[in-house]
């Protein structure tokens, strides 16, 4: 219709040839500010560093739990109790030899009296009578973790060959262990959740919230043809954004936290939770770059959560309008 | 084209500001919409461009009853529907040119494609040299003209007009009416509200006239 009639021009003003050149740019049709503002993105940028903390303890925790369970499922104590009328270093040796000869043991460190007493001194003092006191004897014996001995057959036969004798695997601290450890991922996970579903109560207020402001512009988009899929691409473009730029500051905020944290720590004793801090970077197995790559999962899923939850929303505002 | 038969509308639990709203557009057709202030011209203008649902009554439009047309078919009919508002309903962080390039764009139209006409149209109305401006910057006339290109870059079958000489001078009113006869004679059918009876005496073409919700048509 336009070529047939446009000829010549029908008002004032049209002496302009028209060239393509003449036209500067295309502006987004939903402007950033009336969509995403500073202080959405601050707080979703917030919502990510919490997230990595969370994520972060979480590695944490893991790392924490497989470097102690691994130390001590590696090692088992004998421990022999002085009975009366019994030799107890005659004993302590029946059992060395015992566990010497049983294959899947790599070392076998029986301590002696005062290595015995010191073990006390905590508790008791220091007094010359610990070592006149029946104190039991310990032995420790480093397994194999590859081809480990048979431990039942093990105790029985110290039980039955050693007076006193008694095999402790520390199988109750490791499964003390493994509760507590659960319990620690729990709490990790449910914050995660937690943090996911504060931020899409945020993303689904923030887009009505921008649908309310640029109503005007939604309208003439539905006067002009606009289909919904047209108009929530215009505004989910934007929480795409806020999601992938608060997700990487956040990730970004969290790695540079965890190696504060672990340049702090470095003086901290071993085994506590400088320790813990130290396996983030250095890794619990020597791959801590694993560590960090999953803390870009948080960009990933903030920008997934954004992305969808903002979808979501516009869809269901405009499936109620005309 | 389009058909009302015994159409009514109401806003909430109040009173029918349309009341049973019987008129037929033929394609190709120019009519007037006229009355006072508040007689309803608007909202019956809202009913035909799609923003309001009858409260009762049979409205057709391209031979589409509007009542059992699915949610998800709107848009096509709409693009075959240009809207003038009196109040241009240009968007203010955009230029003319993109304004105008709306509808294109919503067809997801690329801009090399619609480039070229829209530049054009802008020249035919006379806006050529205002393509990088912002409506803030533009005169009344000059957004009227943008709001007018918008609703006819899309080569719509029925255009809808509001009051489109409200807020020009006589002379460019005019000048916007010889516009709207050309759009005419090309084929578009065209329905114009207005409340300006010089306007309309200058014109020989039907009028619907709204009085406290009832039409009266005068052939």
């Amino acid at each position: 219709m336009m070529a047939r009639a446009r000829k010549k021009p029908l008002l004032e003003g049209s002496d302009t040839p028209p060239t393509s050149t003449r036209v500067r740019r295309t502006a987004q049709i939903m402007p950033d500010s009336g969509v995403t503002g500073h202080t959405l993105t601050i707080v979703m940028t917030i919502m990510c560093y919490l997230a990595c903390l969370a994520l972060g303890a979480l590695i944490l925790i893991n790392n924490a739990i497989d470097t102690w369970t691994s130390d001590i499922s590696r090692q088992v104590t004998v421990q022999v109790r002085p009975l009366r009328g019994a030799d107890v270093e005659a004993e302590v040796l029946k059992a060395q030899a015992i566990l010497e000869e049983t294959p899947g043991i790599l070392s076998v460190d029986a301590l002696s009296l005062s290595d015995a007493a010191e073990l006390l001194e905590p508790w008791l003092g220091e007094t010359g009578l610990l070592e006149e006191l029946p104190i039991p004897r310990l032995i420790e014996v480093s397994i194999d973790r590859g081809a480990p001995p048979d431990l039942d057959a093990l105790s029985a036969r110290l039980e039955a060959e050693v007076l006193g004798a008694t095999l402790d695997t520390h199988r109750r601290w490791q499964d003390q262990l493994v509760r507590m450890a659960g319990t620690l991922r729990l709490i990790g996970y449910s914050v995660l959740i937690l943090i996911s579903f504060t931020t899409i109560a945020i993303i689904v207020y923030a887009t009505r919230s921008a649908m309310f402001s640029n109503r005007h512009i939604v309208e003439v988009l539905h006067l002009v043809g606009a289909e919904d899929s047209f108009i929530a691409v215009q505004v989910q473009r934007h929480f795409l954004r806020l999601g992938l730029r608060g997700g990487l500051i956040g990730a970004i905020a969290g790695a540079i936290t965890f190696t504060v944290l672990n340049v702090l720590s470095e003086s901290t004793p071993a085994g506590g939770v400088g320790q813990a801090i130290n396996s983030f970077s250095s890794g619990a197995y020597g791959f801590s770059i694993v560590n960090y790559l999953l803390l870009l999962l948080i960009p990933l899923v903030a920008t997934l959560i954004s992305l969808i939850t903002a979808r979501l929303a516009i869809m269901h505002i405009l499936h109620d309008t005309l | 084209m389009v058909r009302f038969e015994n159409v009514g509308l109401r806003y909430g639990q109040g009173p029918e500001v349309l009341r049973d709203v019987s008129f037929h557009l033929k394609p190709g057709s120019l009519h007037f919409l006229t009355g006072a202030s508040g007689a309803g011209k608007t909202s019956l203008l809202r009913l035909l461009f799609l923003a309001l649902r009858p409260t009762r009554g049979f409205i057709s439009l391209f031979d589409q009853d509007v009542a059992t047309v699915p949610r998800t078919a709107l848009p096509a009919i709409r693009r075959q529907i240009g809207v003038v508002f009196q109040d241009f309903r240009l968007l203010d962080h955009m230029t003319t040119f993109e304004n105008v390039a709306m509808p294109l764009r919503v067809r997801r139209m690329s801009r090399a494609q619609y480039s070229h006409d829209v530049e054009e149209l802008l020249d035919w109305v006379g806006l050529g040299d205002r393509m990088n401006a912002l409506p803030a910057v533009l005169s009344g006339g000059e957004q009227q003209r943008a709001a007018i290109a918008r609703a006819v870059v899309g080569q719509p079958d029925l255009l809808l007009a509001d009051e489109p000489t409200g807020n020009v001078d006589p002379a460019l009113a005019a000048r916007l009416m010889r516009l709207f006869i050309e759009l005419n004679k090309l084929g578009t059918t065209i329905l114009i509200a207005t409340h300006d009876v010089q306007l309309l005496d200058q014109f020989d073409a039907p009028r619907l006239e709204l009085g406290k919700g009832d039409l009266t048509i005068h052939s």
